[in-house]
C-alpha cells in the first residue's frame, strides 16, 4: 500500500516543501468543481495519497503544482463526476475582495454563478490560467492536453464567461451588496 | 502597432502574459490608443481578477486538512523509534562486561579445542603414557604375542572377558604392558592399522569413581567421559571395578573407532 512505501527522509523532506504547501490551492479548486465541501476534501486527500505513492516518479524541476492539479482533475473525474452544484455562498470570504466588476457593476455570486454555468473543461481551464496563474504550458500539463486546446479553450470559456454576464442587467452597488448580506 | 482585429486575437494571451515580447509592445501600443479595446481589456481583467478572489478566498479552515494529509503522508511514513533512555551504566563497565563475558565464555568453550584447562590428572597420564609407549615400541617389556597378551589380561579382565585382537575392522593388535598412573596398574594395550595409525586401550582397577571430563557422551547405554589432551582424544568408561580409557589423535574416525572399542 501507498502508505507503507519506504521513503527516505530526504523524500520526505522534498514532499513536504514541493507538494503540501499547495493544500490550500487545491482545496480552492476542488470545491469549484466537487460542489459539496466534503466531496472536495475527498479529492483533495486522495489526490495526496495518490501523489505520496507516486511521489518517486514525480520528476524534479517540473512544476509539482501541476502535477498535483493532474492528479486532482483526475480523481474528481473518476470518483466524483463533474458537478454543477451552485457554490455555497457562506463559503465565500466576502470581506476580503472587491466585490463588483466596476465596469460592469457584475457582482462576485453573478460571476460565480456564470463559472458554474460552464462546462467542466471550461471551468478547469479557467482555475488553472486565470485563477491560479499557470503558464499555458503548465495547465496543458495539468489536462493532459496541448497547449493549442488549452489556448482555445480558455478563449472560449471567456467568451461564453462575457456573454453571460452581458445579459445580466447591470446591478446597483446597493443591490449587489444587499445580495452579500 | 496592431488594430483592433488583431489586438483583440492576442488579448488573451496578453492578459494571461502568454505573448513574445514584440507581440506584447504591439498590442500596450493599440490599447494605449484605442478607448474600445482598453475598455475591452480592462473587463476582462477585472472579470478575472474577481473570479480568481472570489475563488481563492474561502471561509475554509485548511490547516485542520493540510494536518490530516501530512499525518496520512509523510507522518505515516517516518517510522519514530520510542527514545531510549540514557543508560545509567557507564559504557567503560559495559565494555569490560563484555570483555569479560566473551573471556568466561572462551574459558568454558575453548578448551576442547585448544586444550587451554588441564584436564584430569589420569587424562593427562593416559595421553602422556599413550605417546611414551608408541615411541618406545622397540622396548624389551612389550608383550607382542597373542596368547602372552590374553594371559596378561586375566590379571585385569574376568572369566568371561577377553581382549579384543582387532576392532573396527583395521585396528589390530600389536602389543602390550603393564604401565602405572598414579601407583594405579593398567594394561596398555596398542592396536595399529596398515595405515600407520595407532590408538590404546587401558584397563585398570580402581577404587576411584568415574574422572570427569570436559563433557559426557552415551555409547550403548554405557555413560562415557571425554578429554582432549595435547592433540588426543581420551575416553574413559566404567566397568564394574575396571576403569577403562581409550586414546587416540583427536579425529572423528580415531574417536568412533575408540567407542567401538570400549563397547566390544
Amino acid at each position: 500500500m501507498a502508505l507503507f512505501n519506504r521513503m527516505s527522509r530526504r523524500q520526505r523532506e522534498e514532499f513536504k516543501s514541493q507538494a503540501l504547501v499547495h493544500v490550500a490551492a487545491l482545496m480552492c479548486s476542488a470545491l469549484r468543481l466537487c460542489g459539496s465541501r466534503e466531496s472536495a476534501e475527498d479529492a483533495v486527500q486522495e489526490t495526496y495519497l495518490q501523489a505520496w505513492k507516486y511521489w518517486k516518479t514525480f520528476k524534479p524541476g517540473t512544476s509539482c503544482r501541476a502535477w498535483l492539479f493532474r492528479i486532482l482533475f483526475n480523481v474528481i473525474k473518476k470518483k466524483h463526476g463533474a458537478q454543477t452544484k451552485q457554490v455555497p455562498i457562506e463559503d465565500i470570504a466576502i470581506d476580503n475582495i472587491i466585490r463588483f466588476i466596476p465596469e460592469t457593476q457584475h457582482d462576485v455570486y453573478e460571476v460565480l454563478e456564470a463559472f458554474e454555468r460552464l462546462s467542466e473543461e471550461h471551468r478547469e481551464v479557467l482555475l488553472l490560467v486565470a485563477v491560479e496563474e499557470m503558464t499555458y504550458k503548465e495547465a496543458a500539463f495539468s489536462l493532459g492536453v496541448p497547449v493549442g486546446t488549452v489556448m482555445s479553450r480558455l478563449n472560449r470559456a471567456r467568451i461564453q464567461l462575457r456573454r453571460w454576464l452581458g445579459r445580466t442587467e447591470h446591478k446597483s452597488l446597493a443591490d449587489a451588496a444587499g445580495k452579500g448580506q | 502597432m496592431f488594430d483592433c482585429r488583431r489586438t483583440r486575437e492576442f488579448i488573451d494571451l496578453y492578459l494571461d502574459n502568454e505573448l513574445e515580447s514584440v507581440p506584447t509592445k504591439h498590442v500596450a501600443e493599440h490599447l494605449e490608443q484605442c478607448a474600445e479595446c482598453r475598455r475591452e481589456f480592462e473587463l476582462m481583467r477585472s472579470q478575472n481578477q474577481l473570479l480568481a478572489d472570489s475563488i481563492k478566498n474561502q471561509k475554509y479552515d485548511i490547516r485542520k486538512l493540510a494536518a490530516d494529509i501530512e499525518a496520512a503522508t509523510v507522518g505515516k511514513a517516518a517510522i519514530r523509534l520510542p527514545e531510549l533512555s540514557r543508560p545509567r551504566i557507564p559504557m567503560w563497565v559495559l565494555a569490560l562486561g563484555c570483555i569479560l563475558i566473551v573471556a568466561v565464555s572462551a574459558l568454558f568453550y575453548l578448551p576442547g579445542k585448544m586444550s587451554l584447562a588441564k584436564a584430569h590428572p589420569l587424562y593427562q597420564a593416559v595421553a602422556a603414557d599413550d605417546r611414551a609407549c608408541f615411541a618406545d615400541y622397540a622396548a624389551s617389556d612389550w608383550i607382542r604375542s597373542q596368547p602372552a597378551i590374553n594371559e596378561l589380561a586375566t590379571l585385569f579382565l574376568n572369566r568371561k572377558q577377553s581382549i579384543p585382537s582387532s576392532f573396527d575392522g583395521e585396528y589390530k593388535l600389536v602389543r602390550a604392558r603393564i604401565c602405572s598412573f598414579d601407583g594405579v596398574k593398567f594394561l596398555h594395550i596398542i592396536y595399529e592399522t596398515a595405515g600407520g595409525r595407532h590408538a590404546s586401550l587401558f584397563i585398570g582397577h580402581s577404587g576411584a569413581s568415574l574422572p570427569r571430563g570436559e563433557r559426557s557422551k552415551s555409547a550403548n547405554g554405557r555413560s562415557l567421559q571425554l578429554a582432549h589432551v595435547s592433540g588426543l582424544a581420551v575416553f574413559c568408561a566404567e566397568d564394574d571395578i575396571r576403569l577403562l580409557f581409550a586414546a587416540a589423535p583427536d579425529d572423528d574416525a580415531a574417536q568412533a573407532a575408540l567407542l567401538a572399542a570400549l563397547n566390544s
